[in-house]
């Protein structure tokens, strides 16, 4: 019995850490997997989020705040796409080393605004849900509609719409998108752009679960490329898949031996991804 | 060059204070530390977030070997046995500490092999955070986050800068040395274009772990150093901050030269002395230097002054 109740405590935070997982994939998932573009700044985006929606969210309240920070995540990403990214993108080595400097940059930046110390944002949904006899908070269980929701319009917006399938055609074959009439450049800075949205939107949502630290982004950024690698790249749908059953496995792994091992599983899982089917689940070859 | 470097440091310090010494220490084990990185990331193109895992070896094969065999008491883990003491003399312990680094290194090595620019970054990024943690799960073994004391750590800091600028100069000669022998062209070749490499003849694989090995047994001589003057060794040394901070100081001061990295590593390193005023202010402006650098710069620091000196 009471391994039936691990089993079942491991599937159900399973899925809720997926339900995370997928929110914080979505959006490397669209730079790195779909656009294939070697982008740190995305450790800059989460920490940033996090810390504006700390300053905004005693003003203007969850939502609206919400909102507001998504938003000014926007001319960063602008700012980066077009001054450091666009210019250096013959060398993805240099792209990445770039990107990484902002992500240090803002790491600085943030503990000299808002100091080192860890803070913490209040939570907006109070109380407690029990699924299956596992106790939850309701803060923590809302990331998961909240999620499927956002992976949903995003899977909708890449393959139904004309500027999501632009950003697709631009990262498969970038001269004949060309030639066919696709705005190359602006659609890079789409896709940058929307890639920082949703990992705004993942860190602000996630933000009262987790404290802020300005670090903090290298953690989520961390999960999120084992996530999208374990999917396989190219994919929206395979990285939401992928983290579910990535939030299982680790779960399992928590339960069975030891939560101090979660990460050692993660690496475990990467390497083994990498080493032995780069393609991940469903997608692109990882080592291209 | 490089003899000019140690000249003048040579000569600073015979004016210097224990602050300097400090100072100057750091900057010599920081330039082993982004030079060994560049002659693995700026010539053999690997691209290695994770060189700290090295350091922390060399630390703590220096912490452990005389916390468990030295005989003498220290900190959680009490004296252990002094049979074999011999196991806690400091050079034997380099030599454990470089030793085991470079049987990791070839295993990462294989590793690598398969893994192309970021894919690799990140691995060895997390292996350094694995280690990390590794340590204190295990902590009843290893000391865990509060580490472990060394009972015969170096004198002072006058004497610790002496061995760190002998072992910068060695380490330094060393790796220019193999830069610029035909290890170092087959570096370079297998990072401009690997299949070519190969087909000039070039097994990418051999120097491939040649590079990692190269690089992880002189960042752990400077690991080793470090603990043997400071005393102390815990899980902070597999920080990665330490990493990011060379790969800083060799892209600065020139990237795919090992000079270059020395350049940055000092020139950073006085830096963020000068601006001690707030060290998270010497922080930012270290990185905007980095972002500025790689957007401008690529050749670095180096780079800038050898055309200044071309001008002329």
């Amino acid at each position: 019995m009471d391994v039936v109740q691990n089993i079942v405590s491991a599937l159900v935070y399973g899925v809720l850490a997926g339900g995370r997982f997928s929110l914080i994939a979505l959006g490397l998932s669209l730079i790195f997997g779909v656009a294939n573009l070697i982008d740190y700044t995305y450790v800059a985006y989460i920490a940033v989020a996090g810390y504006l929606f700390y300053t905004v969210d005693p003003l203007a309240g969850p939502l609206l705040g919400m909102l507001i920070v998504v938003l000014s995540v926007i001319p960063m990403a602008l700012f980066v796409e077009r001054f450091l990214i666009r210019p250096l993108k013959s060398s993805g080595n240099q792209v990445m080393m770039v990107t990484f400097g902002v992500s240090l940059f803002t790491q600085y930046a943030i503990s000299l605004i808002w100091g080192s110390l860890t803070l913490a944002v209040p939570t907006f949904l109070p109380g407690a849900v029990s699924i299956l006899g596992n106790i939850t908070s309701m803060q923590s269980f809302a990331i998961l509609p909240a999620s499927v929701a956002i992976s949903l319009a995003t899977i909708f917006f890449i393959d139904y719409t004309r500027r999501g399938k632009s950003i697709v055609a631009v990262s498969q074959d970038t001269e004949a998108s060309w030639l066919v009439g696709v705005n190359v450049s602006s659609t890079m800075a789409l896709t940058i752009v929307i890639g920082a949205m949703l990992a705004a939107a993942a860190s602000v949502i996630s933000a009262p679960t987790i404290g802020e630290t300005p670090a903090m982004g290298w953690s989520p950024f961390i999960i999120a490329f084992v996530v999208v690698v374990f999917g396989g790249l190219g994919s929206i749908k395979s990285s939401v898949v992928a983290s579910y059953i990535y939030g299982i496995i680790l779960n399992f792994g928590i339960v069975f031996i030891g939560s101090q091992w979660s990460d050692v599983i993660g690496f475990v899982i990467l390497i083994a991804i990498l080493l032995v089917r780069p393609e991940g689940v469903l997608g692109r070859r990882a080592s291209r | 060059m490089l003899l000019v470097i140690v000249a003048m440091i040579f000569v600073v310090s015979f004016f210097s204070d224990d602050y300097i010494f400090t100072v100057l220490f750091f900057a010599n084990l920081f330039a082993i530390g982004a030079a060994s990185w560049d002659i693995l990331a700026g010539y053999a193109g690997q691209l290695s977030f994770g060189n700290v895992v090295f350091y922390g070896i060399g630390g703590y094969s220096i912490g452990l070997l005389s916390a468990y065999f030295s005989g003498k008491q220290s900190s959680l883990l009490g004296g252990g046995s002094s049979a074999y003491s011999f196991l806690a003399n400091p050079i034997i312990s380099i030599c454990v500490g470089i030793g085991i680094s470079m049987g990791l290194a070839v295993l990462i090595g294989f590793a690598a092999i398969r893994l192309r620019g970021p894919y690799l970054a990140i691995v060895t990024f997390m292996l350094g955070i694995i280690l990390q943690e590794l340590i204190v799960i295990y902590g009843k073994y290893t000391g865990g986050e509060f580490g472990v004391s060394i009972p015969d750590a170096f004198a002072n800091a006058r004497f610790s800068f002496y061995v760190s600028l002998i072992a910068m100069a060695v380490s330094v000669l060393a790796l220019i040395l193999i830069t610029g022998s035909r290890y170092g062209l087959y570096f370079k070749a297998i990072k401009d274009d690997e299949v070519q490499a190969q087909a000039t003849g070039i097994n990418p694989t051999k120097y491939k772990l040649m590079a990692f090995a190269v690089s992880a047994a002189f960042t752990s001589l400077a690991g080793s150093i470090y603990v043997l003057s400071y005393g102390i060794v815990n899980y902070d040394v597999f920080s990665y901050t330490t990493s990011l901070q060379w790969i800083e100081m060799s892209v600065i001061g020139g990237p795919g030269t090992i000079v270059g990295s020395v350049i940055g590593s000092y020139f950073i390193q006085i830096l963020v002395e000068l601006l001690r005023i707030s060290q998270t202010y010497s922080l930012i402006i270290f990185a905007v230097v980095f972002i500025i650098v790689i957007r401008f710069f690529p050749q670095g620091l180096l780079g800038f002054i050898k055309r200044v000196l071309r001008w002329k």
